[in-house]
């Protein structure tokens, strides 16, 4: 099912919630919306799922306006926070609870929550009660349920953030396997951006109630179109440095110049650490301290304030205190206005379009 | 922390001390009610009488209308109950879950007025159940009973605990209001609501100062009434007495003694909430 | 959305606000207008004249000064004694684990019984000539004692079968308030070298504050409000000459014996002043919330 927010607004009292919420949800995918906590994204997955009215704008399941109707007539299933599984019903009985309230026949809802039990495996639980289960078990009840009443929209609110890392690789995937078994089209809501660029088709991105990018997670660490995604995105984070447009000429840190089509102006140039690279020219930086992650070596170089992050290759031999060079790839510079918007060098503008299209 | 063996004898001997001088008293009431009226006015007192005489509690059955007085005891005390549960659940709800129009203030209102002490109310109340023409009847013993602020705050508390997700989980899973109330939020405080039950059904019981107000005739009085009335009448025969008093005593003790900790648990609880 | 909730929500309080805004709320205020009602005529329900008629009675009756004097002796009698033994009933409970669940219910089952029907008992156990009381006491060379036919011995009986009913009900709380106080605290006191009793004084003692503070609270608020021991123990009397005469004893007389329902309502409103005191009390303390 497609889903079309129409300018979603939601005003709590006096602070706005989400503002002026555009886009579309293609249908069949795993969508994840993304941003910092307090960002609105909880309360757009609620009105889409009905518990919250927006106070302005529309909500279109397919075309259709939903935006009035109360949630157990919009055909979702909903996964929340912390599972919200019924303490004092068993495993069966909490999966079968929406049959029961839509008043499907005893013998027929066994059957279907049975099924839905083996999807998620856990059907070997089905008499325990939920404070018998493990946290993952718990949240595979919980999916159960979502799914029971074969809805064409599943919802998630942060339903991995209370288990352990461990847990949370193999729950996420377990989404996937499951959203793709059904071809559901699955809103899924997270701060932990590993977590969105991994499992999702595509991620919304949301800061202060407003829609940052929506795009395809490569895109989203690739193409970032304001700052905010530049920096959000990413770890180790994105290096800034300063630049100049001087008459339609950028003037770059690292020793080159670039035509640009903007107006004059002082500017954000931003790159990712893996697109630094030592050399004989560019930003000279005296090295701070080198560190492993994981497979990688990242070097710190420049003060304590001005800090810049790079990842070595295999061949470079550096110190600690040592002066040196970096420089980085015209195709590889972001830039972006002081107020945060991109502004596209020639070229990439057109990679973009390409991409999307 | 380590106690020495010497202290912890002697902490036992103290307990056991104070746990007889808790029960003398009802082992006196039970021995007393089973003697003779001669053993009764023995000197020393015996403690164990030489037959036990049951027939002391036919004879009290039969000097005072015993059975009527249990009966409406157990009216009053049933009805006033689930009255009470009923009002009480619903009210909770509405303060714990509901978002509505002046709630913080009526809920301040109602704490607020559980300060006021019962007797404060007996005057008019008495006024306004003769003008209804209650007195005597039933409804006086009942309906003013059938709500109570403090078991409303009581349950508010618990349903208080309650996620607000699980309301949420509910909404989506097709649940009325009503429906979450009565399949969800009341499975899960039982434990809460058991407490209220037996709190109330014991202060019923137990319910004394007001049932003699309301009632005048002797087939309108529960035991209590009852039983001071009989006192008066029956004076000093401290046999019949007591048997009557143990009619009294004993069902309290004994739904005590196998629910203590549903009772226990809600009056620790107010007492920690301070 | 609002308004809907509202609405839904006068669905589901009105039973209970029914019930208790005509038996409770309203009563409150009519109440006090009948403490001010100098002219009164029952039977027609008609005041002819609103005053300060009753209060000033109250402040000139020897026998409202009389029962207030009871009432403040009592509470005086019951509260510390109660308080002191059963936070000393409560440690050495705290103290065990083998039996001490039963100990707990043994003390505790006064609490649940009928406060007249014990009174009765009670009136047996005190019984000049054959009671186990005077026997008792008999052992240690007591002469028998009136305790409920002589005016100076009629509150000492009331007293301590106030005190035997009302034990439990401190020991429950007292033992929940013991509990919420961590191992850590002990701990930390034995590594700087506490004795028992510097621990009982500097842990113990400070941390248990507040629940000592609200069941004295409680204590005296319910032992303001003495009635049902009175009526039963003397027998639907104030105990001799008037000795065990308390303020509820006082506003049930005026208002069941002598049907004068506006110093009843004065006098009832005397004692919700006075509890009232000490309600705001326990509100400002527990709001500080003493902690050390």
């Amino acid at each position: 099912m497609t889903i079309t927010l129409q300018n979603i607004s939601m005003k709590f009292s006096n602070t706005t919630a989400v503002n002026q919420l555009n886009v579309t949800i293609p249908k069949g995918e795993l969508v994840s919306i993304l941003g910092p906590s307090g960002c609105g994204k909880s309360t757009t997955l609620f009105m889409l799922a009905g518990l919250y009215e927006p106070t302005d704008g529309a909500i279109l399941f397919n075309g259709k306006d939903v935006t009035k109707l109360t949630p157990e007539k919009r055909g979702i299933g909903m996964v929340f926070q912390n599972y919200a599984l019924y303490p004092h019903m068993t495993v069966l009985q909490n999966i079968m609870f929406p049959l029961k309230m839509h008043k499907v026949k005893k013998t027929e809802a066994k059957a279907k929550v049975i099924e839905m039990a083996k999807l998620v495996e856990i059907d070997h639980l089905l008499d325990r009660k939920p404070s018998m289960l493990s946290g993952g078990q718990q949240q595979r009840v919980a999916i159960a349920r979502a799914l029971v009443r074969e809805p064409e929209i599943l919802l998630l609110d942060e339903p991995l953030s209370n288990l352990d890392a461990r847990l949370r690789l193999t729950m996420r995937e377990e989404i996937r396997r499951i959203q793709q078994a059904l071809k559901i089209t699955t809103v899924f809501v997270t701060h932990d951006q590993e977590e969105a660029l991994g499992i999702s088709d595509h991620v919304l991105l949301m800061n202060q109630g407003e829609l940052m990018q929506f795009d395809v997670p490569q895109n989203l660490y690739d193409e970032p179109n304001h700052q905010f995604v530049a920096s959000f995105i990413g770890s180790p984070p994105m290096n800034y440095f300063e630049g100049d447009i001087v008459s339609g000429v950028l003037q770059t840190p690292f020793g080159y110049d670039v035509s640009i089509d903007a107006p004059d102006q002082p500017v954000q140039i931003a790159v990712r650490p893996e697109n630094l690279y030592l050399s004989t020219t560019g930003i000279s930086k005296e090295v701070q301290y080198i560190e492993r992650i994981g497979k990688d070596t990242l070097a710190v170089i420049g003060t304590e304030e001005d800090k810049i992050r790079l990842f070595l290759k295999k061949e470079d031999r550096i110190e600690v205190g040592q002066a040196i060079h970096v420089q980085a790839n015209q195709k590889d510079i972001r830039i972006f206005q002081k107020s945060g918007e991109r502004i596209y060098l020639k070229g990439q503008l057109d990679d973009e379009t390409q991409r999307n299209s | 922390m380590k106690t020495s063996p010497l202290s912890k004898t002697f902490i036992y001997g103290l307990l056991g001390i104070g746990s007889i001088l808790m029960l003398l008293p009802f082992v006196w009431m039970i021995s007393t009610s089973l003697k003779s009226g001669n053993e009764v006015m023995m000197m020393p007192p015996i403690w164990i009488p030489e037959t036990f005489r049951f027939d002391n509690y036919v004879e009290a059955f039969k000097k005072a209308p015993f059975a009527t007085y249990f009966l409406n005891s157990v009216i009053v005390m049933v009805l006033s109950t689930l009255g009470e549960v009923i009002t009480t659940i619903l009210a909770a709800y509405a303060f714990s879950k509901l978002n509505f129009w002046g709630k913080d203030v009526l809920f301040a209102l109602l704490v607020g007025t559980m300060m006021v002490p019962g007797e404060v109310l007996l005057v008019p109340n008495f006024v306004l159940l003769s003008n209804l023409g209650w007195i005597d009847r039933y409804e006086a013993l009942i309906i003013p009973w059938t709500a109570s602020i403090f078991s409303i705050f009581l349950l508010r508390q618990f349903f208080m605990k309650i996620p607000k997700e699980l309301n949420y989980a509910a909404r989506v899973d097709g649940c009325t209001n009503f429906r979450f109330l009565w399949s969800i939020m009341i499975p899960i405080a039982k434990p809460a609501i058991v407490t209220i039950i037996l709190l109330k059904a014991i202060g019923s019981w137990n319910a004394f100062l007001w049932p003699l107000i309301v009632t005048n005739s002797k087939e309108m009085r529960t035991l209590p009434v009852g039983l001071t009335s009989f006192s008066t009448e029956a004076g000093t025969v401290y046999e019949l007495l007591m048997a009557a008093s143990t009619m009294i005593i004993l069902p309290m003790i004994i739904l005590f003694i196998f629910l203590q900790k549903y009772i226990i648990k809600g009056i620790a609880g107010a007492g920690i909430k301070g | 959305m609002k308004l809907k909730e509202t609405a839904k929500a006068v669905l589901y309080l009105s039973p209970a606000l029914l019930i208790i805004g005509v038996f409770t709320i309203y009563p409150m205020i009519k109440s006090f207008f009948m403490s001010f009602y100098a002219e009164y005529d029952y039977f027609n329900d008609v005041v002819h004249r609103y005053g300060f008629d009753n209060f000033v009675y109250l402040w000139n009756d020897a026998v409202f000064h009389k029962a207030l004097q009871n009432t403040f002796i009592f509470v005086l009698g019951v509260v510390p004694v109660s308080i002191l033994l059963s936070l000393w009933i409560a440690l050495m409970l705290n103290s065990i684990t083998f039996l001490n669940k039963f100990f707990r219910t043994i003390y505790f089952i006064p609490f649940v019984t009928s406060v007249v029907a014990v009174s009765i008992v009670w009136r047996w156990i005190f019984h000049s000539n054959y009671g186990i009381m005077n026997y008792f006491l008999s052992w240690f060379g007591v002469d028998p004692i009136n305790w409920l036919t002589s005016t100076e011995w009629a509150m000492p009986s009331l007293i301590i079968l106030s005190i035997w009913k009302g034990l439990g009900y401190n020991i429950i709380i007292f033992l929940a308030g013991l509990q919420t106080i961590g191992d850590t605290y002990y701990n930390a006191a034995r590594i700087d070298g506490a004795n028992r009793w510097n621990r009982f004084i500097h842990v113990t003692l400070p941390q248990l504050a507040p629940t000592t503070f609200f069941v004295s609270i409680i204590s005296i608020i319910g032992s303001f409000k003495v009635f049902d021991e009175i009526y039963a123990l003397f027998d639907g009397k104030a105990g001799p000459s008037n000795s065990a005469l308390t303020v509820v004893y006082y506003v049930f007389d005026k208002f069941y014996g002598e049907w004068n329902f506006g110093v009843a309502s004065a006098a009832a409103y005397v004692l919700f002043a006075i509890i009232f005191v000490f309600t705001l009390l326990q509100f400002y303390v527990s709001k500080k919330k003493i902690t050390y």
